[in-house]
């Protein structure tokens, strides 16, 4: 399952999907609205997307680690719209049946997103500048 | 032909646009972008950015039709 928001994620409802039975792991990651990046000081930003393509590649990516990583469910959603310092700004989370995969396609579907998912990061800082940023393929 | 463009991520502030309406004779996608490009007096690279014709992703050699939504993506930075 792959979503956008423009409403604060809840881990715990994320966690929720994905738990089951028959998986002994499970391992998520949450990306934080950091306060600096490239030396500036970050007050804010603002992610859009374009949205059905987000969605559809989003899905995708999930389901394609399906395929490569031998794990039982996951999730990831993303937030759109102004977030501030400390908002979280993305969740992933996988369960399978040991660790080790659910590490791996933790840290896949987290990297996939990030450098295919249609969606842009606008930081505002400290200075009353703006900046487009662009993740290093 | 008279197509609708949609500018994406820092291509909205490199363009002024998020959404404009178009009167083109342009043949194909990059043809467009670089018309597009001169319009603005911006740099016409296209690396990295994806085009995409009625929220289908498309090729830079593809051509349009009258009516369409085509949309220019910069290299994602979510996360």
């Amino acid at each position: 399952m792959f979503t956008l928001s423009d409403q604060p994620i809840d881990p715990r409802a994320m966690k929720q999907l994905i738990v089951n039975p028959q998986s002994g792991g499970f391992v998520s990651f949450e990306g934080w609205v950091r306060n600096h990046n490239r030396g500036q000081t970050v007050i804010a930003l603002h992610y859009s997307a374009h949205e059905k393509l987000a969605l559809q590649v989003g899905k995708q990516i999930i389901e394609h680690a399906k395929e490569k990583f031998e794990i039982n469910e996951a999730a990831c959603s993303h937030r759109i719209g102004q977030l501030v310092i400390g908002d979280l700004a993305i969740w992933v989370g996988v369960s399978t049946d040991h660790r080790q995969a659910a590490f791996e396609a933790c840290q896949y579907i987290l990297s996939s997103v990030k450098k295919d998912v249609p969606i842009w990061k606008n930081e505002y800082y400290e200075n009353g500048e703006s900046g487009w940023i662009e993740n290093i393929r | 032909m008279i197509v609708t463009i949609e500018f994406y991520g820092r291509l909205r502030s490199l363009f002024g646009e998020d959404r404009m309406t178009w009167s083109t004779e342009q043949p194909t996608l990059k043809k467009l972008y670089q018309n597009l490009c001169q319009w603005r007096q911006v740099n016409d690279d296209t690396s990295g950015i994806k085009p995409v014709v009625n929220d289908i992703f498309a090729q830079w050699k593809d051509t349009y039709s009258d009516g369409d939504v085509i949309g220019f993506l910069p290299p994602a930075s979510g996360g």
